[in-house]
């Protein structure tokens, strides 16, 4: 039975962790990895370690767990779990801890679930190999998962894993992680591959586990909305170090180190004021390899002073809160608060342009035959309207499979069209012949979400930039390279990038390469598929800034895909919700984000990380196979037939995309007016 | 508006080398390139420093080493450590003329895909037959239909990598197909077969060119079993497997007649491998 609650013997934590060291083997030689780390976490808390790639957060993770890799050693510190140190353990003592008092969940479920076995047999097995009897095994796992919210769980637990959904997977690997009711659940980057209702529920069940419990819970992500939403305490790591330690809401309020404190204002919120561009911070976090003498943020900050770059700062407590404390030399003298940045507010309005691209009753199905008598048809996207005018940025907002990506696809003449009008600058990709198709490919590009895979590693960058002037002409031999360095001065990067491959560069710099590809045919449009998503935290703001710039300056408009609302709310003018292949709500982004009209959009904002997980959004999780006919949504829908069974006109007709307010409009019979 | 900032710029790495020869650069690829480099040379240069020629004979059979025949002569009465220089030479032939053939046919071949999917699953079921082929029985065909000899051997070795080359190709053309910067480049408005022979081709080299040190180790087996069965090389010409079979039955009183051989095989075949290794780990880009 789940009865034992962790409590706290005299306040002692469950985790103590002191001077905590370890080392990278590299093969240009060993590297820092871990440097003095000393954090507690109590029982029923949620500490959130929040830090970019190669911070160390997942490295702390894994050396509490002892499961570093081969090349990570720890060289000094001590990790007490409940006073005993891990560090002196045994291998077979930890791997008995392990499943008894230390739990972890990784980001990706689907890799730590075995295909073969059903889910039920695998938490069995967890249980039954520490010592329980096959019949409380049984019943327990059935409470696992009823603990971590599977709904039918009766039914559910003799599935596979194939059977179950990311966000379901996720609700397993937890409910392993916890079978023996650990003090201490590590959780790394648990919600980092699901949609944001998602996301909001397992956060919600680790909130459960904290509070029902009592459990340990040591949060490892990069999104600050999710810390905000979730954890008592915040680490930031800063290049294998701890930046800042406080609790979240002195954290995010009055912040001492200026890395908290200029990450914070480069995130773009959903709810403050918009801003013109992001406050960004300059450069990347170092390279592990390459660390700066001293503090290693000083060659960001705009604070730093002379000693920031000889001497490395100590972690100090802040004198008037027992529970904060900051590593840097400028900060305890000057107290700071995240006021709005000046910045001046955003212009809003942008004057009647060009209309680029008419999407018109647009359906993309695809079918797939299975056995030569049948097929299969999916319609990922099914009867979508909307135009994008030169300059503006429409975004496009929905969970996985909701048919974004199929009509970015389509928007690029990747994938034809079953029926309906899609044109370009004027011009339809259906029915053009080779010569039409390649004019229309100048007029509308694509940045990826991944700088790395869409750029080829045998290429330089230059080759890279040059590759689409070539292909059309654009520059003679011996204005090749010029027209390639004044691409990158667009984008910011020194002429002498030229001549690196794609893996010297960092993320944000590689993305930066993409858009330069991208602007070099002078596209009308740019489809950007999720471009910011890769990239760390610090770098986003900048490529934000980038992608602004370049409208104003070149007058492109953008197709911008993305699931980060707060994202979509600062970069576009006009925003369309999707679910289930069509726009359930479409509208100016200020209309969208003020009075969201359908239950879909209000259910995403409401789940949007920052948002606060009190409230319950009353969204149904989703079925197997979706509804046909009458709304699409009304299976999953707050408001719908599944909560009013009265309101049976949901099943019965089809919604349309009705106007609410003025240019806003929303495909729902219970559709929230903006005057209302 | 203002300008973009432009990212503060860290030193950039040292200039990329070429990744193969990065590769060489491990102990495990150095041994294996010494190992195939010496027997390359020891085949290619020891016979010029020998007095005897490899059919050559002396007049006293199977005699121990010694007095002029630093590894005894044979049955014949022929210098042993000639016609294993000389066997070198025979290896080094069929490896290099079958496993290049093998691996420029069974690359075009497994590219069709390309063109059409229909012609490409056609020649993927050829091959799926030739693999089902044991290699013995191929060259046992090959010998009775075209003649034991260097030129069957040959013909055999290409069959057998052949089907290897032709599925690694078909299948490295696909993923490349599915890369994000083949989608990248049809955006940007590349021409197919500038995709096929900028993007694609160069990055399906890769596998090929560890696959093709793999087939040199399978070569040499090859030859050595068939030789051994007397299917292979014919006498007088030398060779290192029909010396194993020729110096197998006099093991006890000349044991370095066949075991010499043998271990000029193993060394050769292990070069390739660890060689081979290197490669795929080159191209796997860690």
């Amino acid at each position: 039975m789940i009865t034992t609650v962790h409590n706290t013997p005299d306040g002692e934590p469950v985790l103590r962790v002191r001077g905590l060291t370890a080392v990278l083997d590299l093969p240009t030689g060993p590297a820092t990895a871990l440097h003095e780390l000393d954090f507690d976490i109590g029982a029923g808390e949620i500490l959130g370690v929040v830090g970019e790639s190669g911070s160390g957060k997942s490295l702390t993770s894994l050396a509490v767990m002892r499961m570093l890799p081969d090349a990570a050693r720890v060289t000094a510190g001590q990790i007490l779990l409940h006073g005993e140190d891990l560090l002196t353990k045994s291998e077979k003592d930890m791997r008995r801890l392990r499943g008894r008092h230390l739990g972890i969940v990784f980001q990706d479920p689907l890799a730590y679930l075995h295909p073969l076995k059903r889910v039920g047999a695998q938490l069995r097995e967890s249980l039954t190999v520490h010592a329980a009897t096959r019949a409380q095994a049984a019943t327990r796992a059935l409470e696992l998962l009823k603990l971590v919210g599977i709904p039918d769980a009766e039914q559910r637990i003799d599935d596979y894993p194939h059977q179950f959904s990311g966000g379901m997977r996720q609700r397993v690997m937890i409910a392993m992680a916890v079978a023996h009711n650990p003090s201490l659940l590590i959780a790394d980057e648990p919600t980092t591959a699901l949609d944001v209702t998602i996301q909001a529920e397992i956060l919600r069940v680790l909130v459960r586990l904290r509070d029902e419990l009592g459990t340990a819970v040591m949060l490892i992500t990069h999104d600050i909305g999710v810390v905000e939403d979730t954890c008592d305490r915040v680490l930031v790591m800063y290049a294998g170090r701890i930046a800042e330690q406080a609790g979240t809401g002195t954290l995010l309020k009055s912040p001492r180190h200026p890395y908290t404190r200029e990450l914070l204002r480069s995130v773009p919120h959903l709810n403050t004021p918009l801003l013109d561009r992001l406050p960004a911070i300059p450069g990347q976090p170092p390279d592990p390899r390459n660390r700066p003498a001293g503090c290693p943020f000083h060659d960001r900050c705009p604070d730093v002073r002379d000693r920031c770059t000889r001497e490395m700062p100590p972690l100090e407590r802040v004198d008037a809160d027992p529970g904060h404390s900051v590593a840097c030399w400028v900060a305890p003298d000057t107290p700071v608060q995240i006021a709005a940045p000046a910045g001046g507010e955003r212009r809003t309005g942008r004057p009647e342009t060009e209309v680029i691209l008419s999407v018109e009753d647009v359906r993309v199905w695809y079918t797939s035959r299975r056995w030569p008598w049948s097929t299969e048809v999916v319609p990922a996207v099914d009867g979508v309207t909307f135009q994008a005018r030169q300059g503006t940025a429409v975004g496009l907002v929905g969970e996985s499979g909701c048919g974004k990506s199929t009509l970015a696809k389509a928007i690029l003449g990747l994938q034809p069209v079953t029926s309906g009008r899609l044109t370009v600058a004027g011009r339809e990709w259906s029915g053009a012949d080779s010569h039409q198709r390649a004019a229309l490919r100048r007029t509308v590009q694509m940045v990826f979400q991944d700088p790395y895979a869409s750029l080829n590693p045998r290429m330089t960058v230059g080759d890279s930039i040059a590759e689409p002037l070539r292909n059309y002409h654009l520059a003679g031999r011996s204005q090749l390279a010029g027209a390639v360095r004044e691409l990158l001065d667009q984008v910011g990067l020194p002429a002498r990038y030229a001549d690196s491959y794609p893996y010297q560069l960092s993320g944000g710099q590689r993305q930066r390469v993409g858009i330069a590809r991208a602007l070099a045919v002078s596209p009308k449009l740019i489809v950007a598929d999720e471009p910011v998503s890769a990239l760390d935290v610090s770098v986003q703001a900048q490529v934000i800034n980038l992608f602004d710039d370049l409208r104003d300056r070149t007058g492109v408009g953008y197709v911008f895909i993305t699931h980060d609302l707060a994202v979509a709310r600062h970069m576009c003018d006009d925003i369309l919700v999707m679910y289930a292949g069509r726009i359930v709500e479409s509208g100016p982004a200020s209309a969208i984000f003020a009075n969201p009209s359908h239950p879909y959009t209000r259910t995403l904002l409401a789940s949007a990380p920052g948002s606060g997980l009190t409230k319950d959004t009353g969204l149904k999780p989703a079925s197997g196979t979706r509804p046909t006919g009458g709304c699409r949504f009304r299976d999953r829908c707050p408001v719908g037939p599944a909560a009013n069974p009265q309101r049976t006109v949901c099943a019965e007709r089809d919604p349309a995309l009705d106007a609410v307010g003025p240019r806003h409009h929303a495909a729902c019979h219970f559709a929230e007016r903006d005057d209302r | 508006m203002t300008a973009p900032a432009t990212t503060t710029a860290p030193p950039l790495d040292r200039p990329p080398r070429n990744r193969y020869l990065q590769a060489l650069t491990t102990a495990k690829a150095r041994f294996g390139l010494t190992l195939v480099l010496l027997m390359v040379a020891i085949g290619v240069l020891g016979p010029l420093l020998l007095s005897y020629g490899p059919e050559q004979q002396s007049g006293s059979a199977l005699t121990a080493p010694g007095g002029g025949h630093p590894l005894g002569t044979d049955e014949v009465g022929r210098d042993i450590l000639a016609r294993v220089l000389h066997g070198i030479r025979t290896d080094l032939v069929i490896t290099l003329v079958a496993v290049p053939i093998a691996a420029v046919l069974g690359t075009a071949l497994g590219l069709v895909g390309v063109l059409s999917r229909l012609l490409a699953a056609a020649v993927q079921r050829l091959f799926d037959v030739l693999l089902g082929v044991p290699v013995i029985i191929l060259g046992v065909g090959l010998a009775l239909a075209a003649g034991a000899g260097v030129r069957a051997i040959i013909v055999a070795v290409v069959l057998a990598t052949l089907p290897t080359f032709g599925r690694q190709a078909h299948s490295a053309v696909n993923s490349q197909l599915g890369r994000e910067y083949v989608t990248a480049a049809v955006v940007i408005g590349t021409p197919r077969r500038k995709i096929l022979s900028r993007h694609v081709l160069p990055n399906v080299v890769d596998g090929m060119v560890a696959l093709a040190a793999v087939s040199m180790a399978t070569a040499v087996t090859i030859e050595g079993g068939l030789s051994v069965m007397g299917l292979g090389v014919v006498p007088p010409q030398p060779s290192l497997g029909s010396m194993i079979r020729d110096g197998s039955p006099y093991l006890f009183d000349q044991p370095q007649y066949a075991l010499v051989p043998v271990t000029v095989v193993v060394l050769l075949v292990l070069g390739y491998t660890l060689l081979a290794d290197a490669l795929n780990a080159a191209v796997l880009r860690k």
